[in-house]
């Protein structure tokens, strides 16, 4: 369904270049669930920017593909991009703070996406808006409905982000670390969120974390990325249990254990 | 905390009681504000004639009224002709950036550096004097202003993160300017739209004192200022009266701004 064909990422920054992502290579199938793991700094979110078609097209350089049912979404007109996002593929970013609009209500911001993409009638988004309000799992979505982003916590706005991004059932929804802001508990409700919107509505979701015990019980394959290029993918549990590079050795390494640290 | 509301306070007293007195001008006005009468030539304040009459022996509350409503509706003309344009060049320069950008922001720099009075009076000049004339002139020197403030708060909010969820969702350039930015800008632009209503007010006032603003017989608070000028010793009310006029609008604004602001 979504394909990552080669493709390298190259911003200039008056004349001096700099390659971010080096040959990146995807493949995702409908309802499948990826991880992208590596440092801060390994080139996921770019990546993950560029599949959205966030990046500005203007100051940076491209190369590759990529690919969504066929459609090459780096060279499309912008016009038809922007009819595949938000309906087709969706992204909820890491900072549920500050990715809501201040100044609007909970209700308007989550029927943007209905706005953009759909002609209901303004009856029919209300309810519609308060039914994936209600699927997130918000207790009250009526309030929360004329609520601003400033009476809400930071987990009851990633759910509203969840919503928002999921409101047109996209084929794709691109996590890019969606619970690193967040507190523990309220993590595993956020990915119990992604998992039910998976497996109820078939979502394909690119995971991105640095949080390896989190893709290990959420993702079947998972890709490794360092400074820019994939180091190694494969089967999650094959690359936890037989990691063929030193990096991803590393990575799991490094994955706190309470065990170890209470020997020492 | 209780300085901004006391001032938010104050400024909407007198702001209210400006606005009573214009939209009391619209249906009443105690003489016909053009009637002269050469029996009460430059009379003093008197129950008959509450701030006295003017060289013609018109009564000046009745003008004070009316040229009360003429320089409310100029003001609020030039800024909003100012306002709609600067939101527009500062939007499209703040979003997109670039070379649109570089052009746009460099004429609004030659348009700035004049100042307003002079091009206006440049501008009427070539076109000739009249009220609508003016109202555009002062319109033009004000878009620099304008656009220069919300350029400034479109470069602020152009990366913040739900400007990226809004790309997100399919918007348009357009409706991610106009729908998710520019409500963000609010607090800031309502501070300038009642800080350039001043200066509109006071720019009118100016130009009509000169004499290229409103023309006779109509009335403007400028225009009578003007006119009260070779009378300042012998009939001080004819000045005072208009120019309390002016101070009352500008400070009423200025206070209500200073309190909307926090």
């Amino acid at each position: 369904m979504l394909e990552v064909k080669n493709l390298n990422i190259e911003f200039h920054d008056d004349s001096v270049f700099e390659t971010l992502v080096y040959d990146f290579n995807l493949k995702m199938e409908a309802g499948e669930i990826i991880g992208l793991v590596g440092e801060s700094g390994s080139g996921k979110t770019i990546t993950a920017l560029s599949i959205a078609g966030l990046l500005r097209r203007h100051d940076m350089k491209k190369s590759g593909e990529i690919l969504f049912q066929g459609t090459e979404l780096l060279t499309c007109k912008r016009s038809e991009l922007r009819g595949y996002q938000g309906k087709e593929i969706s992204m909820i970013f890491q900072e549920p703070m500050t990715s809501l609009n201040p100044v609007k209500k909970i209700g308007w911001q989550v029927e943007e996406s209905l706005r953009i993409h759909t002609n209901m009638s303004k009856e029919k988004m209300r309810q519609k808006v308060i039914e994936s309000l209600r699927d997130v799992e918000l207790d009250n979505p009526e309030t929360v409905y004329n609520q601003y982003p400033h009476e809400l916590s930071g987990g009851m706005r990633q759910r509203v982000m969840i919503a928002s991004a999921t409101i047109c059932n996209p084929k794709i929804l691109i996590a890019d670390e969606p619970t690193t802001a967040l507190d523990v508990t309220i993590q595993a409700q956020i990915v119990k969120l992604l998992l039910k919107l998976n497996q109820e509505k078939n979502t394909g979701i690119l995971f991105i974390s640095h949080d390896l015990s989190l893709v290990r019980q959420l993702c079947k394959r998972v890709i490794v990325m360092q400074g820019g290029s994939i180091v190694e993918e494969g089967v999650t549990e094959k690359i936890f249990n037989h990691p063929a590079m030193q990096y991803t050795k590393d990575l799991i390494a490094a994955i706190p254990d309470c065990k170890k640290l209470t020997e020492v | 905390m209780k300085n901004t509301k006391s001032s938010l306070r104050i400024g909407a007293v007198i702001t209210g009681v400006v606005v009573l007195l214009l939209l009391v001008g619209f249906f009443y006005t105690p003489y016909d504000p053009e009637a002269m009468d050469a029996a009460n030539k430059l009379s003093g304040i008197s129950l008959k004639h509450i701030m006295g009459c003017d060289y013609l022996g018109r009564d000046i509350f009745s003008r004070v009224l009316t040229g009360l409503r003429t320089t409310f509706l100029m003001g609020t003309a030039t800024v909003l002709i100012g306002v709609f344009f600067g939101t527009l060049i500062g939007a499209i320069c703040g979003y997109f950036g670039g070379w649109i950008d570089e052009i746009l922001m460099r004429i609004n720099d030659a348009v700035f550096a004049f100042p307003s009075i002079l091009l206006a009076l440049v501008f009427i000049g070539i076109f000739g004097t009249g009220k609508y004339n003016v109202i555009l002139a002062l319109g033009i020197a004000f878009v620099p202003s304008f656009a220069r403030i919300v350029r400034s708060e479109f470069l602020r909010c152009k990366n913040m993160d739900y400007v990226f969820s809004a790309r997100l969702l399919g918007a348009s350039p357009l409706r991610i300017m106009f729908v998710h930015i520019l409500p963000n800008t609010k607090t800031v632009l309502l501070s300038a739209i009642m800080i350039g209503f001043n200066n509109a007010v006071l720019a009118e006032a100016g130009m009509s004192y000169l004499g290229i603003g409103v023309q006779p017989p109509d009335s403007s608070l400028g225009r009578m200022l003007s006119e009260a000028q070779t009378y300042l010793f012998s009939a001080p009310w004819f000045a005072i009266f208009p120019g309390l006029m002016i101070i009352f609008m500008v400070l009423g604004f200025s206070l209500l701004a200073d309190g909307l602001k926090k």
